[in-house]
């Protein structure tokens, strides 16, 4: 049997804040498999970037049990990157020695080094900036930086958290199929977090729901891959598009008309 | 009308981007900084005609008093002063920089660490505020009693001064740092030194250049005031003794020449400062 990646038990999490005590999370159990690409869904302030901050070693749980590849997480490791909505290129650093920063924490040999920041630049196409500051490249490209500079890493899971919520249509294709063609060439499990129904059925093998810090939902993809604008107009895909936006609270209109 | 190039307008975000990277900008910065001495002159030159010399000498009787002791002084020497101008001016400002050096980089140290622990923060904090209310010149009395009239209670006012300036700004630049950056490089597997030094420090260099600036500035003058208050060498002995004689033309010329050894420090500090953090936008020199 193999060991998950990642296995959550009786997890809960609890904020003591100014409001009062808030429930983050509330016994979740869980387990993901290697190379699985995952996608935490639900509304805003519903738990799932606490759940990716509790994953990372970010968060220490109030109850429970977080195990990656079988072992206690007990805090932050490479081994589980994190690829944050903010902008966390760092700008004192040309683009190239941002990778090549991952790469020495990695432990690679500098002269290895050289040959491996190209290579991912490559991937993410910006082998031209390696010599360039961040602050000269676009909010989409820093983020491309971002991402070289995560799998540079070579964690045995990636974490996301709504990575590329404020970019634009344009950009966030572009970055959805470097996504995709990284994680297929390298089958690093993801988890990915995001309330955009339409990201989610792009990329996801698997979806967790969830709602008022529980795991309401837990739905398999198996849409053939790779998957296009065109999965719109399939109508299993169109169930389950309707299905999430259910479950995300989301009125459709029309169907509210017809219901009447 | 049509442009050759693409210029960006002044003031503008890309304005002060190409400030930022333009590297051949400095003869045009010495042009400007000559032409304002210059304006200084001028004005000087014609205040000086309305008043008398005890008031404000005319700018060659202070080039006369400035080349005749720069070396060597007689007058300074029957007091038991070594050296002439020059010499007293670099003591002053060797004593100060390197005082304000040693102040700034403990105020540094104590101002990231207590933004990075909360103990630290609660120790560090009040004591900071505290030590900022003190005017340097008020301690500058204690530390002659306590060190003796000798460089080390002057290095110790200016030190004072820079540990505080410097340690409050360090810990306000460490402290408003996006923990984004920090979280993030964790993930890479970047250990708690490692950030330190890959994240905290260099992102809290360039808040701080305003800060090393006025620093740098202070410190000279409270080295001389210091040196006024008691010591048998340095920028504030000399202006003393002149004082004492009237000399108005050797005060205005030893106080002319601490300010351009001062400027060519200054510009050579904070030109190293700027360099380094380059990859900043829109920095201003």
């Amino acid at each position: 049997m193999t060991t998950p990646a990642i296995e959550l038990r009786d997890l809960s999490v609890v904020f003591n804040g100014e409001a009062g005590r808030v429930q983050a999370l509330s016994n979740i159990n869980l387990t993901i498999d290697p190379g699985e690409f995952v996608v935490l869904i639900g509304p805003s302030g519903q738990g799932k970037s606490t759940l990716l901050n509790v994953i990372a070693g970010l968060l220490k749980p109030t109850e429970g049990e977080i195990l990656a590849h079988g072992e206690a997480v007990s805090g932050p490791s490479r081994e589980r990157a994190m690829v944050f909505q903010e902008d966390t290129v760092f700008p004192w650093m040309r683009v190239g020695a941002n990778v090549d920063w991952a790469l020495k924490l990695r432990g690679v040999a500098p002269d290895e080094r050289k040959a491996l920041t190209a290579r991912y630049l490559e991937e993410v196409g910006l082998s031209h900036t390696a010599g360039a500051w961040p602050r000269e490249l676009s909010g989409g490209m820093r983020k491309r930086v971002s991402l070289a500079t995560a799998f540079a890493a070579d964690p045995e899971v990636l974490l996301m958290d709504e990575p590329f919520g404020p970019l634009d249509f344009v950009t966030r294709s572009t970055l959805h199929s470097i996504v995709i063609r990284l994680w297929s060439e390298e089958r690093k499990t993801i988890v990915f977090v995001t309330h955009d129904v339409d990201e989610t059925l792009l990329l996801a093998d698997r979806v967790l729901v969830i709602r008022h810090g529980e795991i309401v939902d837990d739905l398999r993809l198996d849409f053939a891959r790779p998957r296009t604008d065109d999965l719109r107009a399939d109508p299993d895909a169109i169930a389950m598009r309707r299905r999430l936006l259910d479950q995300l609270g989301v009125v459709d209109p029309a169907r509210a008309a017809l219901a009447r | 009308m049509k442009a050759e190039t693409a210029r960006p307008v002044a003031g503008t975000r890309e304005g002060r981007k190409r400030m930022g990277v333009r590297l051949g900008a400095w003869p045009g910065m010495v042009a400007w900084r000559l032409g304002g001495i210059a304006v200084l002159l001028v004005i000087w030159a014609a205040l000086a005609t309305r008043l008398s010399a005890a008031q404000l000498p005319r700018p060659e009787l202070v080039w006369d008093a400035l080349t005749a002791n720069f070396s060597s002084s007689p007058a300074l020497e029957f007091a038991g002063v070594q050296g002439g101008y020059f010499s007293n001016v670099l003591y002053t400002l060797t004593t100060a920089t390197v005082a304000a050096a040693v102040g700034g980089l403990s105020g540094f140290a104590v101002g990231v660490a207590s933004a990075r622990s909360q103990l630290l923060r609660d120790l560090a904090s009040p004591l900071l505020v505290l030590f900022a209310a003190v005017p340097p010149l008020v301690a500058g009395p204690f530390m002659l009693i306590w060190f003796g009239p000798g460089q080390l209670a002057q290095s110790t006012i200016v030190a004072f001064f820079c540990f505080v300036v410097i340690g409050v700004s360090a810990q306000n630049a460490a402290s408003s740092l996006s923990p984004a950056f920090e979280e993030f490089a964790a993930t890479l597997g970047a250990s708690r030194r490692d950030r330190l030094r890959h994240i905290v420090i260099p992102a809290s260099i360039p808040p701080l250049i305003v800060s090393v600036r006025l620093c740098l500035c202070t410190a000279w003058s409270l080295q001389a005031a210091a040196e006024l208050l008691g010591s048998d060498r340095g920028v504030g002995r000399v202006v003393g003794m002149a004082q004492q004689l009237g000399d108005t033309a050797s005060t205005l010329a030893v106080i002319l020449l601490l300010g351009v050894g001062g400027l060519v420090i200054e510009t050579l500090i904070t030109g190293a400062l700027t360099h380094a953090t380059r990859w900043q936008s829109g920095q201003r020199r």
